[in-house]
């Protein structure tokens, strides 16, 4: 009798694995094949994805507690299985899948989850070196102003946009402790990394439309205008300077 | 494969819980071993810390999601990401497994089995061919832990040897896995050491196994969350026996020990690797 197919065979197994009926794994079994003992695979499978969301949302668990958190995730692996073998990335549809569910979570949730995953983006971004003071006057100095037109922000940069005001709760269930901000009830939050340490800061409406821009343009002069329009009373060299020592402003390339 | 840097010594399966301690570890030829997907990432501190154990550890690497016995195409997006941190970090192994994971644009993160037929043995041929090509060295391939028996047409070492022929690839004798099919399957594990030619296997893992809750010590199961379960140990000992000396790794990857824990059933596996050093030396002369 001619063997059955491999891609038969790996057809059932995946069945199987996704929703745990063996039937079209039958013809593969050899006869002193106990089919319960298939369930090890299934159960590492979703272990594994589940360890993944534990680590890359590790607040959100610890907001939603154990097994409300393991529901969800088994939830989310059943209908968004990983394309990526890089389970580091695991979780990118998350925010989405809460979001649609439409399920009772506490009020939190879907914030804490757009806020893990932005760090978590944020802390495996592409290394770089961010422009300093010095860099921008150099090139002032050099060529004018016109290098003034082609910043970037750092590849490291997520923007979050929260429906609460859920960042004081998430650094203290993240860090332990409490908030450092002049921006208490700002709902965008910038994460960025300098140095391997993942930082954070809450944007105003003015901060966030400079940030918006530069991102757009790479013009810093854009960026100046759009921001006072917003709020001609803020200081726009201050936010400028701040965000060149910050480390988040890098130089573009002509296009 | 082995490059020639690759202390024949015991090592660790890195984790990041502990970089400090590794990184002020004394024991002489002490190696770490780590996933490579783990190090799949644009930039940051994973690979900052790679790049600090690096100047102090021979590094190896060990894929866990390739699928190479699967039906879809190792993807050269995939091959061509691991042979850019290969290329940076050197590793002196490299290696994966004789199993499939992916299917349908799906991965499903486990070592799933393949069956032992002509057909199956084929598909993985081609699939370390690529990947082999992909990232520009031979690897090492690791055998599977086996719960239940599918159809088969050759048995596990027939198959393993085979590929590893017509590939061009060497092996990685997991000996918990090999100890766990034994357990599961019935599976007679010196025999199955025994039909491995010496000088193809060119690594040997360790690790620890759990039982099911249910099925108790008729299904064991390679969780990697406790120590090397003594008859592991005895079969490690018959493995460098009849193979000869190759690096050894332990795995631990759950339930994490302390560093000095890992460490000193590390040195066991070190003290069983320099025995049989000196008795094959001696049964070579």
């Amino acid at each position: 009798m001619p063997s059955p197919s491999l891609s038969g065979y790996i057809e059932g197994f995946s069945d199987y694995i996704s929703s745990g009926d063996a039937s079209s794994l039958a013809p593969y079994l050899a006869e002193n094949a106990n089919p319960e003992f298939l369930k090890i695979y299934r159960n590492g499978a979703f272990k594994a994805c589940l360890d993944a969301l534990t680590a890359n949302f590790p607040t959100l668990k610890q907001y939603l507690e154990d097994e409300a958190f393991k529901g969800l995730g088994r939830k989310y692996i059943s209908r968004h299985w990983p394309q990526d073998s890089r389970l580091a990335v695991y979780g990118e549809h998350l925010v989405a899948f809460m979001v649609d569910a439409k399920t009772d979570y506490p009020p939190h949730s879907v914030d804490f989850a757009r806020l893990d995953h932005a760090w978590l983006d944020a802390l495996f971004a592409r290394d770089e070196s961010p422009l300093s003071g010095e860099d921008i006057a150099a090139m002032v100095n050099q060529d004018g102003e016109s290098h003034l037109h082609l910043l970037n922000l750092a590849s490291s940069v997520r923007l979050a946009h929260l429906d609460h005001h859920s960042l004081p709760r998430w650094i203290k269930f993240k860090f332990e402790s409490d908030i450092e901000s002049d921006q208490p009830e700002s709902k965008s939050i910038m994460f960025w990394r300098r140095e391997q340490t993942v930082q954070y800061r809450q944007l105003n409406m003015f901060e966030e439309s400079f940030i918006n821009t530069i991102s757009k343009s790479g013009s810093v002069m854009q960026a100046a205008e759009a921001a006072i329009a917003i709020n001609p009373n803020e200081d726009v060299g201050a936010l400028f300077a701040g965000l060149l020592m910050g480390g988040v402003l890098t130089q573009g390339s002509e296009p | 494969m082995a490059n020639k840097t690759t202390p024949c010594s015991a090592g660790v399966g890195f984790k990041p819980d502990y970089f400090q301690q590794a990184i002020s570890a004394t024991e002489t030829d002490l190696w770490l071993e780590v996933h490579t997907e783990n190090y799949l990432v644009d930039g940051g501190i994973r690979l900052d810390q790679l790049e600090q154990l690096r100047k102090q550890f021979q590094l190896s690497f060990h894929g866990v999601s390739a699928s190479l016995g699967g039906t879809e195409r190792v993807a050269p997006e995939f091959t061509s990401a691991i042979k850019k941190l290969i290329d940076r970090f050197q590793p002196g192994l490299v290696s994966e497994h004789a199993v499939w994971s992916r299917s349908a644009g799906n991965y499903f993160p486990d070592l799933f089995p393949l069956p032992r037929t002509q057909q199956a043995m084929l598909q993985l041929v081609n699939g370390v061919s690529t990947y082999q090509d992909g990232i520009g060295r031979k690897i090492l391939l690791e055998n599977p832990t086996n719960y239940l028996d599918f159809i088969s047409e050759m048995d596990e070492p027939e198959f393993l040897v085979e590929v590893a022929a017509r590939s061009g690839c060497g092996l990685l004798l997991d000996v918990n896995n090999l100890y766990l099919s034994g357990v599961n399957c019935g599976l007679d594990v010196h025999n199955y050491i025994d039909a491995l030619p010496s000088g193809l296997v060119g690594e040997i893992h360790i690790a620890g196994y759990s039982t099911d809750p249910k099925y108790g010590d008729q299904l064991c199961i390679d969780s990697h969350d406790e120590p090397v379960s003594e008859p592991v140990w005895d079969l490690l000992d018959y493995a460098l026996k009849h193979l000869g000396p190759v690096p050894v790794l332990l795995e631990r990857d759950d339930n994490l020990p302390s560093w000095a824990e890992l460490i000193q059933e590390r040195n066991r596996a070190q003290s069983i690797l320099i025995a049989n050093t000196t008795d094959h030396a001696i049964a070579v002369a």
